[in-house]
């Protein structure tokens, strides 16, 4: 349709141009190809007889009219222009010739049609392939290549050739960019060399591909095997017989066949080795299968020599293999059992013996096993071919321990990676217990919580071998034990015993992790200046590897300046020392693995102002220094006591101012009387010792007048100071209403010395008492009390005083105080007859 | 190319090995050939007697291995051009409907192509051999339509012999002969010439 719509435009314009006078060169009488991104000139020329000139030529391209820049005129006649072509180009070019100004003249105008594109790429990746087809090759090749990524934009032929010698096969692939073809070679030249390539084509150019040049069978396909079928060898369960067809005669293609099968249960192929399957056959035993499995096979083929594509896998086929007897302890079932057989020995002598089903294989048995003997447990399983051979388990006496390995290390072997463990080995035991093999166990831990069996896994190592690969599928970040036991063997009983050494266990990790989480850390005793921090061993599963230290980093509030220590894995107790007193600090204990490290969960905490027992010694000092200034004070008090006593109890007027002759209101005697102390002085009767002493001594045992005394008129009552001193009373007898309801003041005045001392050089002593207890023994006993004093005390006037005045007043009743001259006690004590009491006759003196 | 790369190679074998392998593939597919066509006219299947449509100078052991593979692959394309004559002749007179038996035939009239290509190979420059045919189609002895298959019966025999001679001579080629010399001993120039005259 556009091909047909260009050419009538073509036809209309050639009308133009023969009624016209114009023409371009080149020209053509269809497109003119022209590649992208070179120049194309075009030019126009002015027929013989125009009205034109080459000034009036005006160049346009589709409808946009060229720059007269790229004009050049060549003469009057003629004007090229020069365009750089691209890829919008294709369309009309057109020279038209026409006056600027109004004109009769006819316009003239020609044109040429331009199509741009670009030269083929050369085909790459060139392949081709020819299937089989029934029982032949088929004459088909399928060639397919790259044709590059450039569109040419112009019509473009793929060709394919194919030769076979001189015998050639072609063929046009007309897809626009085709990326493949097929080639019909109308019979496959099978034994022949065949040479293949492609050609692309267009109006700018042309490109080979490189050829393939080989052996016919290079681009054969066979069929996948076929009739493939799997049988089950029922004498050999461990063997499967693998049947099929060849899909291709021999005298077209000599095949080569590849086996390849897996468990059901598996996704892991394993292929026969094609070593094992070369040579042109149709059957192949897979052997060392395990006996009742199931197990798929699938096969493909290849020219011989790889002389040939590969052919697709045949269907997979699905066959068990047989059942078959145990031919070890067992470990794998090879058939369905039917049920065990256990017996339980001790010392040889059966102790139990059960036939248990395979619904029922958890059972429990209690046994006691005295020191000094051994039991052994034999299990045999059963399955619809036979009994397998004992599985025996001994467990040793007790008091007897055979030696284990000795250096057991393990190391990771980066290939898988696997797991290499490697021991000592056992030294020449006794002549009679021999090394038998060794036996890895490894078990995960820990396991999960709700399981309470440990997953152990094992494998047999020969006693010869010290160093092996542990067979496991090891979970990285796990922790397993891996252990070695050394397995005896010795003769007793007429049987063999096979007994495992001591084993010898290490923790190992296939691949280490960074811990999934960190400790979390508390702080159990915050001082002044230290701190004690303790945090929990991170749980097994979430260490993912071995802890090789933990790092405790504290920082003063959020000041972020971290300070670190490190501690060693097996430290989850530290104290902080050099601590800031009564201070915020942030901590936490970072975790580390060789793969990593990872940050606990910190606290904060503050340190105390004051250290451990400053608060005590601080109370200690206070309390002492409290004691020190009491005991300071007691003993000031004791020192000055006389000064105290005056300041407490002040001086009580002098009795012998009460003179009744000075009572005379106009007679004051007292003023003009010399001052002159009565005193009294205290005579021991007993032994000469203190009145104090004797109050404790003495008082108990008798009861006279002295002693009295010495209750009823005590300053206090207590005090050793105021003793010995005698009541004073005022009372009067004739007005005893009036010392009934008065105050009556009491004094004594010592004047004894302390516990014997001569009184005489003491000074005198003076107490007083407001007492308001009447004198009973003065007043009630007034015999007694002449009489006690006629014993044991007396007074001494002063020298002022006459005698005749005194004795009136100690017998009238009266008593007033006589205040006690030391220095004149011995003159005193020579006059018995002085009264110390004297009455007041004349009444009650108001004081 | 499955893999492996291609360009240039011809793969492991050589020449006669391809020659040889291509030889006995087309004289298993003449066989099959003759026995379809012998049940698709039910003919017996015991061997026309008469002798081989083509001869050839007897394959005397004293003849080079050169030798005798030019003067087999003059027999096979004589046996090409009868098989033509065969076809052009069937297609002629019988039905166009496709069979088992065309497309065998056209396979084995391409495949004999490709061994006359493949054997040319082995051939020693300048070396001529011709070989005759005895009765040609066109000749008194064929009369009528059962002559005409007898005749075809025995196209298909000498395809057969011819084929299983070329299979047979070119597996026994000796390992030299892998490498094709493209020049002739002197020894067996003399010996081809002899047999000429």
């Amino acid at each position: 349709m556009g091909s047909s719509h260009d050419l009538l435009l073509l036809l209309m314009f050639l009308h133009y141009a023969v009624g016209n006078c114009v023409k371009i060169l080149p020209d053509s009488s269809s497109n003119i190809v022209l590649e992208v991104g070179k120049d194309f000139t075009a030019t126009c020329h002015l027929l013989e007889g125009s009205a034109y000139t080459s000034d009036d030529i005006e160049w346009s391209l589709g409808n946009v009219s060229i720059v007269k820049q790229s004009y050049r005129k060549i003469n009057e006649t003629s004007v090229s222009v020069t365009v750089n072509i691209n890829s919008n180009m294709s369309g009309w070019l057109r020279c038209r010739a026409a006056k600027n100004s109004l004109s009769y003249a006819q316009t003239c105008i020609y044109g040429i049609l331009l199509r741009t594109g670009y030269p083929p790429l050369k085909p790459k990746n060139l392949s081709c392939i020819a299937v089989q087809e029934d029982k032949d090759i088929s004459s088909y090749l399928n060639c397919s290549w790259d044709p590059g990524s450039r569109n040419p934009l112009i019509v473009t032929t793929y060709t394919v050739y194919a030769n076979v010698y001189v015998l050639s096969n072609r063929t046009d692939c007309n897809q626009h960019l085709a990326r493949s073809c097929i080639v019909n070679l109308e019979t496959f030249p099978i034994h022949m060399v065949l040479k293949v390539w492609v050609e692309v084509k267009n109006a700018l150019g042309s490109e080979r591909s490189e050829e393939l040049q080989t052996d016919s069978s290079y681009f054969a396909k066979p069929n996948p095997p076929l009739n493939v079928q799997v049988l089950t060898e029922v004498n050999i369960p461990t063997c499967l017989m693998v049947t099929w067809k060849h899909p291709i005669d021999r005298t077209i293609l000599k095949l080569s066949y590849v086996i390849e099968y897996r468990k059901a249960a598996s996704d892991v192929w394993i292929e026969v080795p094609e070593s094992f399957t070369r040579g042109y056959i149709e059957s192949f035993r897979l052997q060392s299968l395990e006996p009742y499995t199931q197990y798929v096979v699938q096969m493909r083929c290849i020219g011989e020599s790889y002389s040939s594509y590969w052919s697709n896998w045949s269907h997979s086929v699905t066959e068990s293999t047989a059942e078959c007897i145990l031919l070890q302890a067992p470990v794998k079932a090879n058939g369905k059992i039917l049920l065990y057989n256990l017996s339980i020995n001790q010392d040889n002598e059966m102790f139990e013996s059960r036939n248990i089903t395979a619904d029922n294989l958890r059972q429990t048995y209690s046994m006691e096993l005295p020191t000094g003997k051994m039991a052994s447990i034999e299990i045999t399983a059963v399955n619809s071919v036979g009994v397998s051979p004992k599985a025996t388990l001994f467990i040793p006496r007790s008091d007897k321990e055979l030696p284990g390995v000795e250096d057991m290390s393990w190391s990771v072997r980066d290939e898988k990676p696997e797991l290499q463990v490697k021991w000592t080995a056992v030294l020449p035991l006794h002549h009679t217990l021999h090394l038998f093999e060794y036996l890895l166990e490894w078990v995960k831990i820990p396991q999960a919580v709700h399981q309470t069996e440990l997953q152990a896994d094992w494998q047999r190592v020969p006693n010869n071998v010290t160093i092996t690969t542990l067979n496991a599928d090891l979970e990285k970040f796990k922790r397993y034990n891996i252990s070695v036991y050394p397995i005896y063997k010795y003769y007793s009983g007429h049987m063999w015993h096979f007994q495992a050494g001591r084993p010898v266990t290490r923790p190992a990790y296939i691949q280490q992790g960074t811990p999934e989480e960190g400790p979390t850390v508390t702080v159990t005793k915050s001082k002044k200046n230290s701190a004690e921090l303790t945090w929990k061993e991170i749980p097994l599963d979430r260490q993912r590897g071995f802890i090789t230290n933990y790092t405790i980093f504290y920082e003063i509030g959020n000041t972020k300046q971290w300070k670190s220590v490190t501690v060693g894995p097996n430290v989850h107790t530290h104290v902080l020392t050099d601590l800031a007193s009564e201070t915020d600090y942030v901590v936490n204990v970072e975790a580390s693995t060789e793969a990593g490290s990872v940050n606990g969960t910190g606290c904060t905490f503050k340190t105390m102002k004051y250290g451990d027992g400053e608060v005590e010694v601080i109370v200690v000092v206070v309390c002492l220094s409290f004691l020190f200034l009491t005991v300071f004070i007691i003993m000031l008090c004791l020192r000055k006591r006389e000064v105290l006593k005056k300041l407490l109890w002040p001086q009580v007027p002098d009795p012998s101012d009460s003179s009744i002759a000075h009572w005379s209101p106009d007679f004051p005697i007292k003023a003009d009387l010399p001052k002159e102390d009565v005193s009294v002085v205290e005579v021991d009767v007993f032994d000469g010792k203190s009145l104090c002493e004797e109050d404790k001594g003495v008082l108990p045992l008798k009861k006279d007048k002295y002693l009295s005394e010495e209750h009823s008129s005590g300053i206090g009552g207590s005090s050793c100071m105021s003793s010995p001193r005698h009541s004073v009373s005022d009372s009067d007898e004739g007005d005893s209403g009036q010392t009934t309801a008065s105050t009556v003041q009491y004094s004594s005045v010592r004047a004894s010395g302390y516990k014997g001392q001569t009184p005489s050089h003491q000074p005198p002593a003076f107490a007083r008492s407001e007492s308001t207890q009447p004198l009973l023994d003065c007043e009630e006993h007034p015999d007694h009390l002449n009489e006690s004093h006629s014993r044991s005390s007396y007074f001494r006037r002063g020298r002022e005083l006459e005698p005749g005045v005194l004795a009136p007043e100690c017998d009238g009743g009266s008593l007033t105080f006589c205040p006690v001259q030391e220095e004149e006690a011995s003159p005193v004590a020579e006059d018995p007859s002085a009264l110390c009491y004297m009455p007041q006759k004349s009444g009650y003196r108001p004081q | 190319m499955a893999g492996r790369g291609t360009n240039g190679r011809h793969g492991s074998r050589g020449h006669a090995g391809r020659a040889a392998a291509l030889a006995r593939l087309l004289h298993k597919e003449c066989s099959q050939l003759l026995e379809l066509y012998r049940n698709s006219e039910s003919l017996p299947s015991s061997p026309v007697d008469g002798g081989y449509l083509v001869s050839i100078p007897p394959l005397v052991p004293q003849l080079s291995d050169a030798e005798k593979i030019s003067i087999l692959h003059a027999a096979l394309k004589e046996c090409l051009r009868l098989l033509e004559d065969v076809i052009t002749r069937e297609d002629a007179d019988f039905s166009d409907e496709d069979s088992e038996y065309k497309r065998k035939r056209k396979t084995v009239r391409d495949r004999l192509g490709h061994l006359l290509a493949s054997t040319e190979q082995l051939l020693v420059d300048g070396q001529k051999f011709e070989a005759k045919v005895k009765e040609e189609l066109d000749g008194q002895a064929v009369r009528g339509s059962f002559g005409l298959k007898m005749w075809i019966v025995r196209v298909l025999q000498d395809l057969v012999h011819w084929t299983g001679q070329t299979s047979d001579t070119l597996r026994s080629l000796p390992a030299e002969m892998e490498k094709a010399p493209k020049t002739m001993s002197r020894r067996t120039r003399r010996g081809a010439e002899k047999i000429r005259k």
